[in-house]
């Protein structure tokens, strides 16, 4: 396989502009906490986004994969509240799939 | 100053410390650097380009919500925007490193922010709540995930293709599998369920009825304003 160095100008806009809001993020934070408290509101509402921004993105894949994308991500969600580590979870939901795809 | 609480100190120790007590942890995060790389490759990245946005986004879920976005024509704004929302928590998490980073020099404490991610925030949290005053082990550790993230999503990249059909290996789930896996290590408790109720629910219902990537907004702020709203007690100053 050869190397593929290309850059199309779309994709390095899009990287470039991730890059730059991402670190303006991890820079705010350091900047905010020298100065301000942030009000107990605006700490709740960022300790739920997070895990409500990872259900948005979730949840309407698995139901729209219908039973087999469902049972999937039972089982990876089983994992990772066992404490498996990321990769395990993975693999865990993966094979899930793969053998219900078999089966059913 | 006393002798029990000496001044926050960078040394090259530490440094070196940060990255070898990271090192495990990284080598974890190699697995799902190699399916972003290979995901990278299915969505028509080069191999240039699945590097670049390793080495300068160096955020995972941000990487693998935009290949999960990535369309023809390529929606760049809703992929910036999706990045920067899912990882606004950033900003508590870096704010909560100002015991180190805030008495460096500020070129010095601003490079190792953009080092930020979970798993090395986690272990150098852990550091210097146990006592830790040397700085450098978070740059350190920073470092171990960045280098281990960089190659292991180039070799995703490099070596994946040569796999056969995504689907037959299960591999259109990866998204979606590391996605679920961190919602699931992310649950504390019954205080979520109302939010992420609130979240499922609205995002199935952008999804049916929004254009784009609207729907993934649109939960999350369901789910934060929710959480939020109830957290404080009904009102939107916490008072």
């Amino acid at each position: 396989m050869a190397l593929d160095l290309s850059l199309h100008a779309p994709t390095l806009a899009a990287i470039l502009g991730m890059a730059l809001a991402v670190y303006l993020i991890r820079a705010a934070g350091l900047f905010l906490a020298r100065r301000v408290t942030p009000s107990p509101w605006v700490e709740a509402f960022l300790a739920h986004l997070p895990g409500a921004m990872f259900v948005a993105l979730v949840v309407p894949t698995v139901t729209a994969g219908g039973p087999l994308y469902i049972g999937a991500a039972a089982a990876t969600l089983v994992s990772a509240r066992l404490q498996a580590p990321l990769a395990l979870s993975m693999a865990v939901g993966i094979g899930t799939l793969l053998v219900l795809r078999t089966v059913i | 100053m006393t002798p029990d609480n000496p001044p926050i100190s960078f040394t090259r120790d530490g440094l070196v410390r940060g990255y070898v007590k990271t090192l495990p942890i990284a080598a974890g995060v190699a697995v799902f650097g190699m399916a972003y790389g290979l995901l990278a490759g299915q969505h028509g990245l080069s191999l240039a380009e699945t590097g670049l946005m390793s080495a300068l986004v160096f955020a995972g879920s941000s990487q693998m919500l935009a290949l999960q976005l990535w369309d023809d024509p390529l929606p760049v704004a809703g992929i910036v925007l999706a990045a920067a929302i899912i990882n606004l928590r950033y900003v508590i998490q870096t704010a909560a490193l100002r015991p180190w980073l805030g008495p460096l020099r500020p070129t010095l404490s601003y490079v190792s922010v953009f080092f930020t991610a979970d798993e090395n925030w986690a272990v150098s949290i852990a550091e210097m709540r146990a006592g830790g005053r040397d700085a450098g082990f978070f740059l350190g550790s920073g470092l171990a995930l960045w280098s281990f993230w960089l190659i292991s999503g180039l070799a995703g990249r490099a070596f994946g293709g040569a796999l056969p059909n995504p689907e037959r290996l299960g591999l259109d789930f990866i998204g979606t599998a590391v996605f679920t896996a961190l919602a699931g290590r992310m649950w504390r408790g019954r205080r979520d369920l109302l939010p992420w109720l609130a979240a499922g629910i609205a995002a199935v219902l952008g999804a049916h009825y929004l254009p784009g990537a609207w729907y993934l907004l649109i939960g999350g702020l369901a789910g934060s304003l929710i959480g939020a709203w109830r957290d404080t007690g009904g009102t939107v100053d916490g008072a």
